[in-house]
């Protein structure tokens, strides 16, 4: 009786996250430094064009994308949030702890400030960023999951995965430090690395996109099929899990390995996110009731792919912000919003008891 | 045991005089100043050339009495943090207290109307940075105070000032979106922390703050071993666990507040010297481990200090460049060699434990 | 009737010598061997004429050097070393090639399309621009032609563009005001909305890797771009020379306009060649950048300010390190060195600093400066950037008046001197 009314109760949730997501992706398309009418949006829904050329290039090329790509990143980086919580039993894990941002600023910063990556045959356009990004954090990810496998105690991997974001993040200060960005037009190198680091949508173009997608999709659905009944055994401790028959290696070996995969491919296109791999996912076991992970999943999912939507648009001028101002990072509103937010959640958690 | 603690800490007081006079003979890049006039300069207090000598007063000295400073306080109050919240990743970072004075020295940094404001009390640009940090300590202080005193367990603590210290960082990343290009320079050069912008005249007030420092961290100790045993049991041994809390928190605020203005973050140090210092002397007994602690810290920083500098020596020498190298910032120096330290002592004490 | 033919022949050459080319010896118009076979019989050319090597004399070696060199004075782009041009304009069109190596074919009103391949092919003048390079505005003050900035609709980093260029151009600080112009933001997250909005003809962007995402992005939206490398040059002619960059795409009368322009500023260079020919003691000059932060910043020996300031026979302190990029040093190495140099010019980044108090604000140590002791620091203008792209002869003048006030005397037009 009770699992009915949780069923229930999950499925009304994605049903008015995805009605939200929806709302929003309208006004999405809508709101920015040009305004476009809802009657313009509504008629490009319907006919295909607004009838001025101007507005359906900015709907069709900037905003459609910025709103699919928004939406993707949201959902891959709250999964691999939960994912990550579910292998440490913590729920205060995010999915930078493996040092996958780390690692992808020192790609993104070799790229920008040195030419040490030319040599290495990378191209000299944006692929050459996205690829320097990828390859900082994968290798990164390599020594982390590594040291994983060594260690036996998870407070041990917690500390030296720590540990390994702070080296890299040592060099990556130590190039930036020594970089030639003075002069008038150079200093803009050391705003584009802070800039990437805040995270960003506005940049993607749709071959980004479809490559994001394309990696992405897959993986997000699968691993809410296939995983969340061995998340659910895990939850309630390894010599559990493994009394009802979870292999407990594997089982960790694929979070972490997945959670990596996901978390690299967002940070690659589009620099780090913060707070939605940590949030999301309480904020759904909260909504939920429950932590069964087949509910949660989706509805974490769903909840990160809102919120990226939702900053998406506070970051452009004209919308909340004056619009003198400049286009913002993600992390701005995330962070600005966000923080008080989990507080406040965090307050009545503790006034709960729980 | 207790011998082992007392000789390793004499061994460290050694160190700490020694390396530091090393320091002056080989840590500085100018060619033109030789060992001979170095030991002038200690013996003599002049090398005989008053240009050499401004080099060796204003240029050489005044960073390595800071990676003195630094280290002494920096690594006490990273102690004191660890013993409170009862978590080896307690630091002054980790507690939320650089995010305030950095949010308040960015707002002065790109908001001009609020460095105006400083104009009346601080004239000149460093000043006006140190006051800012110092209000920005304080102002962590207080919202970490008014914290603890709500909530009552110490975990809760570091959680929301965690939360606190994103939102400050969403504040200041509004910031540097819509600052011009010459102040995100600033700024950012101002957070990385490195030794090399200390001068002589900020010796003095820093000497004086750690002075105060480390009177408070030696009153503390009593506290702080009381409460090893958790906040139950020392509860019940008559310690007042509320002033306690504050007593440390302000403690390491007020140092923290007082340094970074001048040397920028440098927090890694409060992580590792603790850490390394716990597995020399085998205990936990704070009057042993906080000597420890703070000449290990002083140790580590000059020699980070010393490896910023020299570092080209070996690679210049492998490729025969002349040309003049730059300086490594010594924040990021101690990220890189604690963090190596840091993960081969785990992977000892885990190859350990299985043994066991 | 003589009479009458030394006014006529006054007349004929006085328009002529207007318009002089470097290298035209013999006023025909074009640079060729006939000029070095003229120069080589007739000594007798006026100096500014004649010395083509700067030596202070018309003699032998300035028909060598141009026999070496007369193909590269007659190439449209000297020398800049990051584009290039190919006039045609008797045809009707220009070919202009960017930083990328991208050609653009630009047609003047009602002339013929060449059909060059794999270009793309503009109209002159331009009406609707995007530009994110500020020399643009370099090419709007020389040629005078309020076509040039009635054509801009948008920039990059509006906000401190027009502020800063308000006295030359006040009416892009009005429209920047009431929102005609608008601003596409920074390099690193540019606002496209308005980039499309504007649809622009031609948007102008830098050639370094942080614009490469833009060129992606504009590349999807279907917008021409042109991207510009006078950060890449290591001359202050070079970087000039973009102004004729940009007035190609505005037609033949700009383009005249611009390389009179350069002539003159190459001859003012020669000029100042001339003068040091002769002088002997190489004064040691420091330029360098102090962060209150990091401490010295210096630039390396082939960066154009030092290059400049070794042809001028000043010796750079620092010319052991080499490269044009520059890097942050130990305060040590850099005291050493600049505490006993002669001149110092402190570049301030866009800062004032006039003053001996704003000064030692940012370093004391400046006041044990050789340099400063004797009254021979400088600082640079806070509007050093614009100054560069307006005025280069000026600042190279000031260079050399800082360095050798004996010969151009003391007072520099743009460079400010601190009183110790």
């Amino acid at each position: 009786m009770v699992s009915y009314l949780r069923k229930y109760r999950a499925i009304t949730l994605c049903v008015i996250l995805t009605a939200l997501i929806i709302i929003s992706s309208i006004y999405s398309l809508s709101a920015g430094s040009i305004k476009i009418s809802f009657e313009d949006v509504k008629k490009y829904i319907w006919e295909g064009t607004t009838g001025n050329v101007i507005k359906d290039k900015i709907i069709s090329k900037l905003r459609v994308l910025r709103t699919i790509g928004a939406i993707i990143a949201g959902m891959a980086i709250a999964l691999a949030g939960i994912l990550m919580q579910g292998y440490f039993r913590n729920p205060l894990a995010d999915p930078y702890l493996t040092g996958v941002a780390s690692g992808a600023s020192l790609g993104v910063v070799l790229y920008i400030f040195t030419s040490i990556l030319f040599g290495f045959g990378i191209p000299h356009n944006i692929w050459g960023r996205i690829i320097a990004a990828y390859i900082g954090s994968l290798i990164t990810m390599f020594i982390v999951i590594n040291i994983a496998r060594a260690v036996k105690q998870i407070s041990t991997l917690l500390i030296c995965g720590i540990m390994v974001g702070s080296i890299v993040y040592g060099f990556t200060n130590v190039i930036v430090y020594m970089g030639d960005y003075i002069g008038e037009e150079d200093m803009s190198k050391l705003s584009e690395y802070l800039m990437w680091g805040m995270g960003s949508v506005s940049n993607l173009t749709s071959l980004q996109i479809k490559i994001m997608a394309i990696i992405l999709i897959p993986i997000s659905i699968l691993s809410i099929i296939f995983l969340s009944k061995d998340l659910d055994a895990n939850l309630l401790g390894e010599k559990y899990a493994i009394s009802v028959g979870v292999d407990i290696k594997k089982l960790k070996t694929k979070l972490i390995l997945l959670s990596c995969i996901l978390t690299a491919t967002v940070v690659a296109f589009t620099g780090p996110i913060a707070f939605i791999g940590i949030m999301c996912p309480i904020l759904a076991r909260m909504l939920c009731g429950t932590s069964k992970h087949l509910y949660v999943m989706p509805v974490t999912a769903l909840l990160g792919s809102l919120f990226l939507l939702v900053a998406d648009i506070l970051v452009r001028p004209g919308v909340v912000i004056p619009s003198s101002s400049n286009v913002l990072g993600l992390s701005c509103p995330l962070s600005i919003i966000g923080a008080p937010i989990a507080i406040l959640i965090y307050l009545k958690i503790r006034k709960l008891g729980i | 045991m207790k011998k082992r603690a007392v000789a390793v800490i004499l061994i460290l007081l050694i160190l700490s005089i020694v390396l530091p006079i090393v320091g002056l003979y080989i840590g500085g890049n100018a060619k033109s100043i030789d060992y001979d006039d170095v030991t002038n300069f200690i013996l003599k207090g002049t090398t005989g050339d008053k240009f050499k000598d401004y080099i060796l007063k204003e240029s050489r000295l005044p960073p390595i009495l800071g990676a003195i400073i630094v280290g002494l306080s920096l690594s006490g109050a990273g102690l004191m943090l660890q013993t409170l919240f009862r978590n080896l990743l307690a630091s002054p970072y980790t507690t939320g207290i650089t995010s305030g004075v950095l949010l308040t020295a960015a707002l002065v940094i790109f908001i001009d109307s609020i460095s105006g404001l400083l104009d009346a009390i601080a004239p000149d640009y460093t000043s006006k940075l140190l006051i800012a940090g110092w209000i920005g300590g304080v102002f962590a202080i207080v919202m970490l105070l008014i914290i603890a005193y709500r909530i009552q367990e110490a975990n809760g603590v570091i959680i929301v000032a965690l939360l606190f210290s994103y939102f400050f960082g969403g504040v200041r990343d509004y910031l540097i979106a819509n600052a011009e290009l010459i102040q995100i320079q600033e700024y950012w050069e101002f957070i990385i922390g490195s030794l090399t912008r200390i001068r002589m005249k900020d010796i003095l007030p820093m000497t004086v703050c750690s002075i105060i420092f480390v009177i408070g961290a030696l009153f503390l100790i009593k506290s702080l071993n009381a409460l090893l045993f958790g906040e139950k049991y020392a509860k019940s041994f008559g310690l007042n666990i509320k002033k306690t809390r504050i007593l440390i928190l302000f403690f390491a605020s007020f140092i923290t507040g007082a340094i970074i203005p001048f040397t920028g973050l440098i927090a890694f140090i409060g992580l590792l010297a603790p850490y390394l210092a716990r597995p020399l002397i085998k205990t936990s007994d704070h009057r042993y481990l906080m000597p420890t602690s703070m000449l290990l810290g002083v140790v580590l920083m000059v020699l980070c200090h010393i490896v910023s500098l020299k570092y080209y020596v070996p690679l210049h020498y492998i490729y025969g460049i002349e040309r003049p190298a730059s300086p490594l910032p010594i924040g990021s120096v101690l990220d890189i060699l604690g963090g190596l330290l840091v993960i081969y002592l785990v992977y000892k004490g885990e190859k350990k434990i299985r043994l066991d | 009737m003589k009479k009458m033919l030394f006014i006529f022949l006054i007349l004929c050459i006085l328009p002529i010598s207007l318009g002089f080319k470097i290298g035209d010896i013999n006023h025909d118009d074009s640079i060729d061997i006939s000029d070095v076979v003229y120069l080589f019989k007739h000594r007798d050319v006026p100096l500014e004429e004649g010395d083509i090597n700067c030596d202070n004399s018309v003699d032998i070696a300035d028909v060598v050097y141009l026999f070496r060199n007369y193909d590269k004075f007659r190439e449209p782009v000297v020398f800049a070393k990051n584009f290039q041009l190919e006039p045609h304009w008797d045809e009707g069109y220009c070919i202009v090639t960017d930083a990328d190596g991208k050609k653009f074919v630009i047609l003047k009103e009602g002339a013929k399309n060449p059909n060059i391949p794999n270009a793309i092919v503009m109209k002159a003048p331009l009406k609707r621009v995007v530009t994110g390079d500020q020399i643009l505005l370099g090419t709007a003050y020389v040629t005078k032609d309020n076509n040039v900035v009635d054509s801009i609709k948008a920039m990059f980093h509006l906000s401190s563009v027009a502020p800063k260029y308000k006295e030359e151009f006040p009416i892009l600080y009005e429209r920047y005001k009431n929102g005609e112009v608008l601003d596409v933001g920074k390099w690193a997250n540019p606002n496209y909305d308005v980039i499309v909005n504007v649809s622009p003809q031609i948007v102008f962007i830098y050639k370094f890797r942080y614009t490469e995402q833009t060129k992606e992005k504009l590349d999807e939206l279907g917008i021409t771009y042109a991207r510009t490398g006078a950060y890449w040059e290591d001359t202050f002619m070079g970087k000039t020379e973009w102004t004729k960059f940009f007035a190609a795409f505005y037609g033949d009368n700009d383009y005249k306009k611009v390389e009179d322009y350069l002539q003159n500023t190459w001859k003012e260079r020669n000029d100042i060649l001339r003068k040091v020919y002769k002088i002997n003691n190489y004064p040691k000059v420091a330029i360098f950048y102090w962060s209150s932060t990091k401490g010295p910043y210096v630039w390396g020996a082939q960066n154009y300010r030092p290059k400049w300031v070794n042809m001028i026979k000043g010796e750079y302190i620092f010319n052991d390190m080499p490269g044009t990029g520059g890097n942050y040093i130990d305060k040590e190495t850099f005291y050493e060195r600049a505490m006993n140099a002669d001149v110092v010019i402190l570049h301030t980044m866009g800062r004032n600093i006039s003053t001996k108090e704003q000064l030692l604000k940012l370093n004391p140590d400046f006041a044990n400066f050789k340099a400063f002791k004797t009254g021979r620091f400088y600082c640079m203008p806070p509007d050093n950037s614009k100054r560069e792209v307006l005025d280069p002869a000026g600042i190279m003048l000031d260079y050399a008046k800082a360095i050798h006030p004996e010969v151009f005397g003391g007072d520099t037009k743009y460079l400010i001197k601190i009183e110790p």
